[in-house]
């Protein structure tokens, strides 16, 4: 949750962040969840065992490797950025042609 | 009831033609004013009225959006061929669409821009105005409807015979009535403030991992660790997915220095460890960003964020009251049960709790 479903990272209180995942190595993804670093919490061996750490590392390797199946993924960041992207960019360009359309030719 | 008003225009049709500059008062009242109507500006031909070079252009530009909406709609079969979509592979989807969606776009685009860009530069350049006209009907129009509809009481017999008219309103108004009751039992039988008061937590109830649901002992829990928690038994309940909506538990440690519970709570952790309400008192979103050193907890829908040294009192967003905490103990065999079900209702405010 902190990270984002995708690893794609997410903001915490107060200017602080959780880091994008896409270029950790596993070893690193392990590291951290069983020191708990910064402001991480700590997931020792008895509250993630060590194969449901690996199987979290399988997934974010998987998404890692796997383009997104819809296109553009805009950085997997999710509702926001896509409602950005089609206010300015979808709706900029309705409004253009609508623009175009009700003009006098030339 | 669709034919134009035409007494009270000044031309015979309901397009004027160009030229003339005086428009008919309709029912608008005439004031005098002190502005005059300038009336359209003068009429500006266009470049491909002037010169028929550029006109050769405009028609050679509208047969290419043509041309292009054709290659569009070959584009979207050959996609639809060269991109099948392979169940093992997800990217095929991805690519498969793309194309095809593409193609089609331009097959319609083209076809869309070729039309306005004609009708816009080629087709004759008059321009209309049309009349906006009053929207209260001439007196004999009103005076003809009026008489219709007394034509058809007077046949139908509705005013005059009042058993069966008040019989039909009797009718209409019992007719909605099944549906009100059938929809209303949609909601749920039980009272919503009973089933919102209660989680499945009970009092020795063993706090368990989430989803595995295996027990957790206080040993297990270091500092600055954090356990997703449900409780014990809840996932072979029958309304497994309500019980977890309310009974989600965030399980902490945290130094026992650092812990500032409040009067009548400081029996409710053990040894630093403490138990809060995973969900929201805001909309109810499960919290569960912590972060270890400075103690907070924080939603991720509207950024709520609570203090849990300090009872989880809210310092920022929009939540209204701290997360409410769930008294734990520890049992004999060092495994962490709950004291008992939370004191105060979970989640988001209803009109009905008392805070």
């Amino acid at each position: 949750m902190c990270h984002n479903v995708a690893g794609a990272g997410g903001a915490l209180t107060e200017g602080k962040y959780a880091p994008n995942l896409q270029s950790v190595t596993g070893k690193h993804i392990y590291e951290a969840m069983v020191t708990g670093p910064q402001n991480m919490p700590v997931f020792n061996d008895l509250n993630l065992t060590p194969e449901q750490k690996a199987d979290i590392i399988t997934y974010l390797k998987y998404v890692q490797d796997n383009k997104s199946p819809g296109g553009f993924a805009l950085g997997s960041l999710g509702p926001v950025a896509e409602g950005l992207f089609i206010w300015i960019f979808g709706l900029g360009a309705v409004v253009a042609m609508t623009v175009w359309l009700t003009a006098k030719s030339n | 009831m669709a034919e134009h008003d035409d007494e009270a225009l000044n031309s015979s049709s309901a397009v004027e033609k160009h030229g003339t500059t005086s428009t008919s008062a309709g029912t608008a009242v005439v004031a005098a004013d002190p502005f005059e109507n300038p009336g359209e500006p003068p009429h500006r031909a266009r470049r491909t009225d002037v010169d028929p070079k550029k006109q050769r252009l405009a028609e050679r530009q509208v047969a290419t959006y043509f041309y292009l909406s054709i290659v569009g709609s070959v584009l979207a079969i050959a996609a639809y061929i060269a991109f099948p979509i392979d169940p093992e592979d997800f990217g095929t989807v991805r690519t498969g669409n793309l194309w095809l969606g593409l193609a089609i776009a331009l097959a319609l685009l083209a076809l869309g821009l070729g039309a306005v860009y004609w009708s816009k530069s080629l087709v004759v350049d008059r321009e209309i105005t049309e009349m906006r006209h009053g929207t209260r009907g001439t007196d004999a129009t009103r005076a003809k409807a009026v008489e219709a509809f007394q034509l058809a009481d007077k046949e139908s017999g509705f005013s005059r015979r009042k058993l069966i008219r008040n019989s039909m309103i009797g009718a209409l108004a019992a007719f909605p009535l099944p549906g009100i009751v059938l929809v209303r039992d949609l909601a749920p039988a039980e009272d919503p403030n009973e089933l919102l008061r209660h989680t499945f937590w009970k009092s020795g109830m063993r706090l368990t991992k989430d989803p595995t649901g295996l027990p957790i002992k206080a040993s297990d829990i270091t500092i600055g660790s954090v356990f997703h928690v449900i409780p014990d038994g809840m996932l072979d309940s029958e309304h497994m997915l309500e019980e977890k909506a309310k009974a989600s538990v965030l399980l902490m440690r945290l130094d026992p220095k650092d812990l500032n519970p409040s009067k009548g709570h400081e029996d409710w952790g053990y040894d630093g460890i403490v138990a809060y309400s995973k969900i929201c008192t805001h909309v109810g979103c499960p919290v569960a960003l912590y972060e270890q050193q400075t103690h907070h907890l924080l939603c991720p829908c509207h950024q709520s964020t609570f203090d849990v040294s300090n009872n989880c009192e809210v310092i920022f967003g929009p939540a209204a009251r701290p997360l409410p905490q769930l008294p734990i103990a520890i049992d004999d065999d060092g495994y962490l049960v709950a004291q008992s079900d939370f004191h105060e209702p979970v989640g988001p405010s209803f009109w009905e709790r008392e805070r």
